[in-house]
């Protein structure tokens, strides 16, 4: 009670707070003071009522309440992107307590991999998935994403200090290493390297618009505050109000921007610099065709207030942007989550807040907003409120009275797993690090690097936006199909799951088991036991005609040079029919579609 | 609100119509020819040679004498008063094939933002993803019967499709000469495993898509029908280069270029649509002179192999050679500076760069616009890049002026208001009497 309060009165010192202050106190500062209204605290089940007010107006018939072990793999893979491992699985079927769900989205908001997993959220939405601009570190940028996110920082400082970072980007050092991630992937205490150099990895979003202020501004506002200002770049908006004048006025604010070389010369890996801001606009920018009207705009902020009058146009934008009563600062980031871990926002697509393309349920979004902004924008506490809503608790069956085009989530959308959630959980699902770890395969790091490189590259998914049907790319099938991950994860070698499994359980009805929960997350039904039994064992009395080896050989995937080619070198195939039977099993099981997507 | 806009860019304004409607709009474009003569030079596959880096027009396609001119001299070719670079020999005997463009002249200076602009028309705006030239040919041309991806990209990424959707995006090969990754059976698995292990796969799926009823999991599935059918088409050896005799490969040159481009014609032959063949180092802020040597060593040969084997080749069915239904395009980032600078190096330049056209549509034979004696400033028929845009779309059956719905309900054409430049294309009447 006493935090919240103190949230509250923190919110209301930063909406009198102008634009030379930062937006808001750090909450821990605030003293005393005479205690505001209480902020209105969101009720679930005022949020409840009205997603069935608004089923029952449509004509819904919401799906049933998915199964516990659904709603584990699924709140496991949104919050830290990974899945529940197989001990937590059963711990969890057989806690009967009322609160255990709740209890759940707890323990994973403190772990460690919820930070890593909004922090590969971030850098991908932030930086794009390729690594652009001369200047930019992402591993540096990386680290001070993960870094916030473990604090928990709120949303409107954690905005506020990226939009006006300035300082060193790098500590300089091979381009490459940096590329790698090395800094995140560093056994090192997080934060020691950089603290020492102080380095502010915030800085290097800037930087990757140094050449292109006006995406900066473009960016700002699509990302933060949900509002595809840039459309009117070219042309005044075709059905807004946006007049190309106003995104010249909005882009003005971030014209001052200037980066002093810290490193001089050439140099080998990452250029040190420092971004600042300077106090005019270079004459330089008003002779570029694309800037001169920019630079000859005043920066106003989208409701017409100027931010001229400050000194620094860029903090005097921030601050506008993060106060409790910008109308969509605290909504965009509440239809962005929601679009998270619902499929699809209550704005489609998260990024595109405007008259003409309403919101469903406005009233549910407002209430989630006003909550997020009342309570000082606590990420986590509006991950509780959202986790705790019924829509995420539904299966993910359509049943026969939902809207053919579900927009009122009436059953669980499905949605692919994105490049690290997939690897994390290939790798979660088959123990295949921890092989090639006890094979004394070195550079484990660089493994996974190159890994999340291809997976990124091959998975990509757009979630800004909802889609009907499944997008993928041949090359994402044959990956999965003949790629050495599902190949090799697959298989019985020294440490990897399936070599666990086979050498613990006594019965192949207990192997089954202990393969689906360590893969699907759940327990086979009976049907699938008894389907699996019979097929091993079928398999075991009569094996197939060609075994492995021979032309497989020669047909080995090209192009795998990794250590994980070298680790299926060192280890031949099975001869056992039942074992490999036991493998094919697996391989299926990485394969489906149960496993790909989140549902 | 109600609409679904991805449906609406999948049954819109796309398909035969448009492709229809765009004909009927170039039949409009040279409207001084007698109706029922008028035939378009209509080309159906597209390669594009992407010079990664930018590649230095001074010192390739539009050489120059005095101070700035560099080291390399100019020689004749079978065009008269059409001089190139003496290190593209081979392909100053094809001119009258080429269409060489002089006058391509743009904003955009940056690596990231050239090559965006250069593939997809549009400049950069973070609000939209816009498709490439190859990805809007892909979503408007039928699957290639034989089980091979529509579109492939040898030696680089290329750029995707965008909003419309990574099935029309490239299948990339990561190196010129190497067949695809994972496109064999794992080590310790056969035919026959393989069968066996997508039975399993099959079963799983079934009882899922019946359990979730999403159309996602059958999308998924049809995915996957497609990856094994390209494993075990007939037309897979395309990949491979050994097929081809010890000349042909030689003539190619021994370069990841040389065997990029023969696998392009394998794979147009073998029914893909578009092929992207890549070849980096054209960022030659050092030592110019000595790597864009090498680097034409590598073209020449490639490029005039290339051309001269879809001359000579024939799809499988078909009457006319490749050449006849391919339209070949060279580009890069943007030119370089006529100033060499310290490091006896060019730096970027967007002022003005060259580019070369050939094959289907195209007019060859003659050097298109012009830049001053240094090849600092394009002094005549400037071409924008929209209009160089519509100019590929155009002979593609592509209307240049046709609109899209992006996934945020925003109208996108597949040119910025590009025009098709006349003089570069062929003469529909002199293709209808030929």
């Amino acid at each position: 009670m006493k935090r919240t309060f103190l949230l509250a009165l923190a919110v209301a010192v930063a909406a009198c707070g102008g634009a030379q202050t930062s937006p808001r106190t750090p909450a821990g500062n605030v003293g005393g003071g005479v205690a505001p209204p209480a902020a209105p605290a969101f009720a679930t089940d005022a949020g409840n009522r009205m997603l069935h007010d608004a089923w029952t107006k449509a004509g819904v018939v919401p799906s049933p309440r998915a199964d516990d072990a659904t709603f584990l793999r699924r709140v496991y893979i949104d919050l830290a992107g990974t899945l529940p491992p197989p001990e937590e699985i059963e711990r969890f079927l057989a806690d009967a307590s009322e609160g255990k769900r709740a209890k759940v989205v707890e323990t994973l908001l403190a772990s460690p991999a919820y930070a890593e997993h909004w922090m590969n959220y971030w850098d991908d939405v932030l930086m794009g998935r390729e690594v652009k601009g001369k200047d930019v570190d992402r591993g540096a940028f990386r680290a001070w994403l993960r870094a916030e996110l473990a604090k928990n920082t709120p949303w409107d400082k954690l905005v506020y200090d990226l939009m006006t970072a300035t300082g060193q980007n790098s500590q300089g050092g091979d381009r490459m290493k940096v590329a790698m991630g090395m800094p995140v992937a560093d056994p090192e205490p997080e934060g020691e390297k950089d603290a020492g150099a102080a380095v502010n990895g915030a800085v290097n979003w800037t930087l990757r618009h140094v050449d292109a202020p006006a995406d900066l501004a473009g960016n700002a506002s699509r990302i933060f505050l949900g509002v595809q200002i840039q459309c009117a770049q070219c042309h005044d908006h075709k059905t807004e109000k946006w007049k190309q004048t106003d995104f010249q006025k909005f882009s003005a604010a971030t014209l001052h921007l200037s980066v002093e070389a810290i490193d001089k010369g050439k140099t080998a890996g990452i250029r040190r610099v420092s971004l600042v801001d300077a106090p005019r606009v270079f004459p330089r920018i008003g002779k570029t065709p694309d800037l001169a009207p920019i630079a000859k705009s005043q920066a106003t902020a989208l409701d017409g207030t100027s931010l001229e009058k400050a000194q620094d146009t860029r903090k005097a934008l921030a601050s506008w942007m993060v106060q409790a009563k910008n109308p969509w600062f605290a909504k965009a980031f509440v239809n962005r989550m929601w679009g998270h871990f619902m499929g699809r926002g209550f704005i489609d697509p998260v990024d595109d807040v405007r008259p003409s393309n309403p919101a469903v349920v406005p009233e549910l979004l407002d209430a989630l907003a006003e909550d997020f902004a009342a309570h000082g924008f606590d990420v986590k506490r509006l991950f509780r409120n959202i986790t705790a809503l019924e829509p995420y608790h539904l299966s993910a069956s359509a049943s026969a009275h939902t809207d053919p085009d579900n927009h009122l989530w009436g059953n669980f959308r499905l949605v692919p797993l994105g490049p690290e959630e997939m690897l994390n959980s290939v790798f979660a699902a088959t123990s295949l690090d921890g092989a090639a770890k006890r094979a004394g395969l070195p550079n484990l790091p660089q493994l996974r690097y190159q890994l999340v490189r291809s997976f990124t590259f091959l998975f990509d998914v757009d979630e800004e936006f909802d889609t009907r049907d499944y997008e993928g790319s041949i090359s994402q099938a044959l990956t999965l199909l003949n790629g050495s991950l599902t190949n090799l994860g697959s298989r019985a070698l020294p440490g990897t799951a399936l070599e666990g499994i086979l050498a613990e359980k006594k019965s192949d009805a207990e192997v089954v088991a202990a393969i689906y929960l360590r893969t699907v997350g759940r327990k086979p039904t009976k049907d699938e036991v008894e389907r699996w039994t019979q097929y091993v064992q079928h398999a075991s009395t009569d094996p197939p005609a060609t075994t492995g080896a021979g032309e497989a050989r020669k047909k080995k995937g090209k192009g795998e040079k990794s250590a994980l080619a070298r680790l299926a070198a060192k280890n031949p195939a099975t001869t056992d029919p039942k074992r490999a039977a036991w493998e094919d099993l697996y391989w299926a099981l990485l394969n489906s579609s149960e496993f790909i997507f989140n549902h | 609100m109600a609409f679904d806009r991805r449906s609406l860019l999948r049954f819109g304004a796309g398909g035969m119509l448009g492709a229809l409607a765009s004909r009927m709009l170039l039949r409009d474009a040279w409207a001084d020819a007698p109706a029922a003569q008028a035939q378009l030079p209509v080309a159906r596959r597209l390669v594009v040679l992407w010079m990664n880096g930018g590649p230095s027009h001074v010192d390739t396609w539009d050489p120059k004498t005095g101070p700035t001119g560099g080291k390399h001299k100019a020689i004749k070719t079978r065009t008269p008063n059409v001089t190139i670079c003496e290190h593209l020999p081979r392909m100053a005997e094809l001119s009258d094939k080429l269409a060489i463009v002089r006058s391509l002249s743009s904003k955009e200076g940056n690596h990231q933002r050239a090559q965006y602009f250069l593939h997809t028309g549009y400049a950069p705006n973070p609000t939209v993803v816009h498709p490439s030239m190859g990805a809007w040919l892909t979503k408007h041309s039928p699957d290639p019967a034989s089980g091979l991806p529509g579109f492939v990209s040898i030696g680089g990424p290329s750029y995707g499709a965008g909003f419309l959707g990574v099935q029309y995006g490239p299948f990339v090969l990561p190196k010129g000469g190497k067949g695809p990754e994972n496109m064999g059976y794992a080590q310790d698995t056969d035919r026959a495993r393989f069968e066996a292990r997508t039975k399993l796969l099959a079963q799983m799926e079934d009882s899922f898509a019946k359990e979730t009823g999403d159309a996602k999991v059958e999308g998924r599935r049809a995915l996957y029908a497609k990856a094994v059918r390209l494993m075990h088409s007939d037309d897979a050896p395309a990949f491979d280069l050994t097929q081809e005799t010890e000349a042909t490969r030689a003539a190619f040159g021994e370069t990841d270029f040389g065997r990029g481009c023969l696998s392009a014609v394998r794979l147009l032959e073998a029914g893909v649509k578009v092929v992207e063949v890549v070849l980096d180092g054209w960022d030659t802020h050092q030592d110019n002179f000595t790597r864009t040597q090498k680097l034409m060593e590598a073209v020449d040969p490639a490029m005039s192999s290339l051309i001269g084997q879809l001359d000579r080749r024939r799809a499988k069915g078909e009457r006319d050679t490749l050449l006849q239904s391919t339209l070949v395009v060279w580009m890069g980032d943007f030119g370089r500076t006529p100033r060499i600078n310290a490091n006896d190096g060019r730096d970027h330049f967007p002022q003005a760069s060259s580019l070369v056209l050939a094959g289907a549509g195209i007019r060859g034979g003659q050097a298109y616009g012009q830049t001053d004696a240094e090849g600092a400033k394009v002094v005549k028929d400037l071409v924008t890049v929209p209009n160089l845009m519509a100019t590929i779309a155009a002979p593609l059956g592509l209307d240049p002026g046709e609109t899209f719905m992006t996934p945020v309900g925003r109208p996108i054409s597949i040119t910025d208001k590009g025009e098709p430049i006349k003089a570069l294309l062929k003469d529909p009447l002199r293709v209808a009497s030929a």
